[in-house]
């Protein structure tokens, strides 16, 4: 039995907001679905991520060494679409792990490029203060890394 | 992050409209996550007693920074930039030859992400409820884009077009988590509405509320004066009558 909705003229119910919200989740999904396999592929292959457009580099520069090296703004774009709802377990075992995996792998990559002296963001981070920062702020929130490593390593 | 408000809301008249909603945005967006750690650590150390004071500065900042941006979502009589992006130029990349490089930040996403985040930092329904059809336009555009068959394809091609889907991505998850039931259905109302139909509904509702004043006003008014008259009359008729005195308003 179909129950009648309540809606203002513009058509606009709490029913359909939820419906709107279990759309936002879906599509959620399929954006981390496309980094995913994006970053095992490119994983595999050892090599400048695959494409899911023409542009052969339109995903690169994240966990992979491409034509401009490792880049930190691609990685912690890409860490911070996979973390999203990491709760949420929508992951068939197998990808959830990779998931796990490539999250680990990327903070402790940019962890690194933040502390160690040696590393390339450290060398020339005055003269990229801004984008560096938006970069971490991005890849690493302070309720997640820290806690999980906490976590992870006690 | 004080200053950096202060000198959006200063400099934001005369400037493009994208411009200021990326930076009052993105500011929003780092108060108002800061406003929620802040809220889960405030039992967590010694600096407990300036907790107010860093509360109502907080508070204040994102009002500020909300009405930039309602104020520019009400004016805009076009409403597709919420699919335009605005580039902002890597100045500081450290390689020479990567500066000439862009950073895209989608409009659309990134505002209707603040306003969201702003909302569930202090729900208040003026963050998001009286912004929903911008929120709700952003979030249907690119739930239509993305599907299994059509995976979004940036405009901004290269590296970057990952940060399109950030925003993205972030945005709907932020919608998906909000909470439904502090979207009122009067919110929802008065969400699909400008805040130059606001004002006229005001108005008109104001007119009616005074013609219905005054009707009801004259009703009461008459009602008493007819009552007034008829308990005098009787009054004096009975009076009279008791004097045994002729009723002058009685014919013989």
């Amino acid at each position: 039995m179909s129950t009648t909705r309540v809606k203002n003229r513009f058509g606009v119910s709490p029913e359909d907001i939820e419906e709107k919200q279990r759309a936002a989740k879906r599509t959620r999904r399929l954006i981390q679905d496309h980094v995913l396999d994006d970053a095992v592929t490119a994983d595999e292959s050892s090599h400048v991520s695959k494409s899911i457009v023409r542009d052969e580099f339109a995903w690169g520069q994240y966990l992979n060494e491409g034509i401009h090296g490792i880049g930190t703004y691609g990685t912690a774009a890409a860490l911070q679409i996979l973390s999203l709802g990491e709760d949420d377990r929508y992951l068939p075992s197998e990808l959830a792990d990779d998931r796990d995996e490539i999250l680990h792998r990327g903070r402790t990559w940019l962890d690194r490029q933040w502390c160690d002296p040696a590393s390339h963001t450290q060398q020339r981070f005055d003269e990229a203060v801004v984008y560096r920062c938006v970069a971490f702020c991005l890849g690493i929130s302070p309720d997640e890394s820290g806690a999980k490593r906490t976590n992870s390593s006690g | 992050m004080i200053d950096l408000v202060e000198a959006i809301d200063e400099k934001c008249q005369g400037k493009d409209n994208r411009r200021v909603l990326v930076e009052a945005s993105i500011c929003l967006i780092a108060l108002a996550r800061f406003d929620r750690l802040d809220q889960r650590m405030e039992n967590a150390g010694p600096w407990v007693a300036e907790m107010d004071s860093i509360d109502v500065e907080i508070k204040s900042r994102i009002d500020k920074l909300v009405s930039i941006i309602q104020e520019i979502l009400g004016e805009q009589e076009d409403e597709t930039f919420y699919i335009d992006r605005f580039y902002i130029r890597l100045y500081s990349t450290p390689e020479p030859d990567h500066r000439y490089r862009y950073y895209p930040f989608l409009i659309g996403p990134i505002v209707a992400l603040a306003l969201l985040e702003a909302g569930k930092s202090r729900p208040d329904a003026r963050y998001v409820e009286q912004n929903l059809s911008f929120v709700h336009q952003t979030i249907d555009t690119y739930v239509e884009e993305i599907s299994d068959e059509n995976p979004y394809i940036s405009e901004q091609r290269g590296p970057a077009s990952i940060g399109d889907h950030t925003w993205i991505a972030e945005c709907l998850q932020c919608y998906a988590e909000y909470p439904v039931n502090e979207i009122k259905q009067s919110a929802v109302i008065r969400g699909k509405v400008s805040r130059k139909v606001q004002k006229k509904m005001v108005l008109f509702t104001f007119f009616v509320i005074v013609l219905i004043g005054a009707t009801v006003l004259s009703q009461v008014t008459s009602g008493w004066t007819t009552t007034i008259w008829s308990a005098a009359s009787a009054l004096l008729g009975a009076t009279i009558a008791e004097m045994g005195l002729p009723h002058p308003l009685k014919a013989d």
